[in-house]
């Protein structure tokens, strides 16, 4: 694996086209220095080479496609998973002035859709979820135009071995060959070796250049402590939160505990705190999220649905107050912090009765064998269609099924031949859930092991990803014997400003610009 | 949480243990269908009619379980899943009576229909032109859903002044229409509001901030709502800008019940319509008795006898109810359960007051 060290990369090149590069980054972006692996995907890319790139979070992924759209003639098509994530994305082209962007999803208005595609040659940037791309007409308007590069954003999302499976990302193969094979992009953040093997499988990556960048943030300390039990978790995360630098997100497993925190928190400390959760209004997360982004909240308690494309660059301090299930899902999480470089924090808190958690969360996703053959035995019998997906999906969610077990339903009997029975499939699925559970098992098995393990923390989370330490930072982990205090808040740094709560002020503040 | 009681209370009292507990959380949710439609007018209780409309069932649920628990609730023997309230509960509730009112504006129920849509076209407009007037032309907006953005576009579309002034005759349009209302009011929904460098605050959120029972903050929220449509209505002269979100097209019945009235006026029969719209009878069915219900001069004789109608209202006064079922049974069955439907729906208005 080719390694970079930790120190930017000056702009200066002897290569026109890299100059040419530096020349985008600093006049439209704004940056001095390209960030470690950058330079060498965006300098491939210009050479029509297709390019496999695994970056940890936070660490200037986007630029990598951001700067060809400037050097190469034609659009720039991004496939993104999530709504939220294009949408960041979009705001943050247009901040740097972009006018040329758009994004391409299901919660366009037909009107709206029409209009983006009737102009897609005026476009630089596109963004598009991977279901927008399987509609003909969508490919039809694609392949009139010249996409100059194709990329797979958070291409995780291609493998089953990953925690964020998505079965439409199945079909970019075939989408980029219908436009032509444009050069191709793939980036994802952490990502094993089985998962990385399966991006390149499934995107014909073969021979593409692969520029693997160290899964390790080095300005993350990493400290893991182990309590007696959920009130002594509680007082820990207030002791730490009294002194410790924020803005802070803490993690947690459930709704039920975002809202519980919240209120601890506030009780106890005067902080400006609020929670979000996948159960929360649309609107009402939106809310949430942009008070955050906006600097008005110190500590978010909040489940794993906050994140992907969360793009706040001076977050802290992480906290787990639950563990996820797996190593990826933790470096994911605690990438959001510091972002624009500055020393963070992460702390996990443990103790025996979380041990119970994923299991029962692993075991969710999943049908089990007596429903999954009374739902396959109703189809068959005609008394259960997936015409409608949705109907399906609600239908078994009101039966007690999950959304992602309901979703594994919906995805394996649509593969089914066409003239065999459902019930057909029975074993063909019970082997799949025994695979994918084996799979979440032991990955969650490493999770444990890192946690309980006496290692330097940073070294050993490298080694699960088949890296090795190169070198330590000052502020390493626990087990380098790493202190909290060296985290203390100066008291300088104090909490901003309240909210407006007073109409005819606040109403002031959002209407009439600063200059009257 | 005693607001929240103070509110479910009433209703339990005003449905008398004629409705089941799912009846009156639709009631509150707002959902569009023919029963609680009609129970809102039935009970006299139209102001409570998606008052509530962003309340979760474990949410309705956890007032329902602790106004059991303190003994104010009995389980009703006419009605299924109902309960009607005890000699405790009734003494609470007029103790709470002297303490809360409901706010004004929440009786405003011309625009129920416009409501959600109001609202979210409001909030989009004010966040766009904060935006745009600090100089940022992109956000992440506080609503995705397509008709509001269309309709947002449109409006800053049509309006060709610069983004400043829009913005400053927005300001001085919404200050005046606020001031009208208390002040209360006014918080609660301008703490909602997002902006340049300002997320709004979620109803949760100003609950604690404002120190105020979360069901109060949105009987608050909706009260000013409310109040805003009908000045944006009754006097848009005076506010030509933000009266341009409010679409005064549409009436306050729902979009399926407006469509079988237009079948209506042109002279289609019950049957006609059925068949037109590939609609089952009793659906139309419910739309007429929604038509009845919200339009003054609708002539019923179509569908009901002046005889008939006679004998429902002489049951009603003799017994007392608003249920279906009891009154056709003392009718031996002479009338249909429409024509029951039909008569109580015409006559709505004469029994007992809303306040
Ligand atoms: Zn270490």
């Amino acid at each position: 694996m080719e390694k970079e060290n930790k120190r930017n990369v000056p702009v200066c090149s002897n290569n026109p086209l890299i100059a040419k590069a530096g020349d985008v980054l600093r006049h439209v972006f704004g940056y001095d220095s390209f960030r470690p692996g950058q330079k060498r995907v965006i300098s491939a890319l210009l050479a029509h080479q297709d390019v496999f790139a695994m970056m940890p979070t936070g660490s200037g992924k986007s630029i990598c496609y951001q700067i060809p759209g400037y050097l190469l003639p034609g659009l720039v098509l991004i496939v993104s998973p999530l709504l939220s994530l294009m949408e960041d994305q979009v705001v943050s082209l247009r901040r740097a002035g972009e006018k040329k962007v758009r994004a391409l999803s299901s919660m366009l208005s037909f009107q709206e859709r029409v209009r983006v595609l009737k102009h897609l040659d005026e476009f630089r940037f596109l963004f598009i979820s991977p279901e927008m791309l399987q509609k003909p007409s969508v490919l039809s308007a694609l392949q009139q135009v010249k996409v100059s590069l194709f990329v797979v954003d958070e291409a995780h999302c291609i493998s089953q071995w990953g925690h964020e499976f998505r079965p439409d990302y199945m079909h970019l193969a075939e989408a980029r060959e219908k436009m032509g094979s444009p050069v191709c992009l793939a980036l994802t953040a952490t990502a094993d070796r089985r998962v990385r093997e399966d991006i390149i499988g499934h995107l014909h990556l073969e021979k593409s250049k692969q520029v693997l960048e160290s899964v390790d943030r080095p300005n993350i300390a990493l400290v893991v402590r182990k309590v007696k039990n959920n009130a002594e978790k509680i007082k820990r995360l207030l002791a730490l939160l009294r002194t410790a630098k924020w803005p802070a997100m803490v993690y947690c497993s459930s709704r039920e505990w975002t809202e519980k925190l919240t209120e601890e928190i506030k009780s106890a400390l005067d902080y400006r705190t609020a929670f979000y959760h996948g159960g929360m209004a649309s609107e009402d997360r939106r809310k949430i999220q942009n008070q955050f982004l906006d600097g008005e909240l110190d500590v978010l308690c909040c489940t794993n649905a906050f994140g992907m494309g969360i793009n706040k660059s001076d977050v802290r301090l992480i906290v787990h107050f639950h563990y996820p299930a797996h190593l990826n899902a933790y470096l994911q999480e605690i990438g959001r912090a510091g972002r624009d470089g500055g020393q963070s924090l992460a702390v996990l808190y443990y103790s025996e009765e979380d041990d119970r958690l994923p299991v029962s969360l692993i075991d969710s996703n999943y049908p089990d064998e007596t429903m999954l053959r009374n739902v396959l035995i109703r189809l068959d019998q005609g008394q259960l269609q997936t015409e409608d997906e949705h109907q399906f999906m609600t239908l078994l969610q009101s039966e007690g099924v999950t959304e992602v077990a309901a979703r594994f339903i919906l995805e394996q009997v649509k593969k089914k031949p066409d003239k065999k029975p459902y019930l057909s499939t029975f074993d063909d699925c019970l082997r799949l859930v025994k695979e994918r559970r084996a799979r979440q098992l032991d990955d969650l098995s490493k999770m444990r092991r890192w946690i309980r393990g006496t290692d330097c923390r940073r070294k050993s989370c490298l080694h699960f990803f088949g890296e090795k330490l190169s070198w330590r930072p000052r502020l390493c982990c626990d087990r380098c014997g790493l202190e909290i205090k060296d985290f203390q808040r100066r008291e300088t740094d104090r909490s901003g400003m309240c909210f407006e709560l007073n109409w005819e002020r606040r109403l002031r503040r959002l209407l009439i610009g600063r200059n009257r | 949480m005693t607001y929240g009681y103070f509110l479910f209370l009433q209703l339990v009292g005003r449905f008398n243990g004629e409705r089941s507990l799912s009846g009156i959380y639709h009631l509150l949710k707002g959902k569009q269908s023919a029963q609680p439609i009609q129970d809102s007018y039935l009970y006299h209780v139209r102001p409570f009619f998606h008052s509530l409309d962003t309340l979760k069932r474990d949410e309705f649920d956890r007032v329902y379980e602790e106004c059991k628990e303190k003994d104010w609730l009995e389980p009703s023997d006419v009605q299924q899943e109902s309960v009607r309230l005890t000699g405790k509960g009734a003494a609470f509730l007029a103790t709470l009576r002297r303490k809360y009112t409901l706010p004004e504006g929440i009786y405003l129920t011309d625009y129920i229909n416009e409501e959600t849509s109001f609202w979210l076209k409001l909030q989009l407009t004010v966040q766009t032109l904060s935006e745009l007037v600090h100089g940022r032309n992109a956000f992440l907006p506080v609503t995705r859903q397509p008709a509001v953005t269309e309709s947002v576009r449109h409006f800053l579309q049509i309006t060709p002044i610069d983004r400043e002034k829009l913005s400053g005759h927005v300001f001085e349009e919404l200050s005046r229409l606020l001031a009208e209302g208390p002040d209360d009011e006014a918080n609660v929904l301008v703490g909602q509001l997002s902006g340049f460098g300002t997320g709004g605050l979620t109803i949760d959120q100003l609950s604690h901030q404002l120190e105020r029972d979360i069901f109060e903050c949105r009987m608050l929220h909706k009260a000013a709502i409310r109040r805003m449509m009908d000045h944006l209505s009754t006097r848009s002269g005076a506010y030509p800008f933000l009266s341009r979100l409010l679409d005064r097209k549409r009436g306050t019945l729902s979009l399926s019940a407006s469509r079988t009235f237009q079948y209506i006026n042109r002279g289609c029969s019950l049957e006609e319509i059925s068949q037109a719209r590939h609609l089952s009878r009793g659906t139309i069915e419910d739309h007429i008795v929604e038509i009845a219900l919200k339009t003054n001069d609708f002539s019923c004789s179509p569908y009901l006898s002046e005889e008939v109608d006679q004998s429902v209202m002489e049951v009603v006064s003799q017994i007392q109810t608003r249920q279906l079922k009891r009154i056709k049974e003392r009718l031996h069955d002479k009338a249909s359960y429409f024509q029951i439907r039909l008569s109580l729906a015409k006559h709505a208005g004469e029994y007992g007051g809303t306040r």
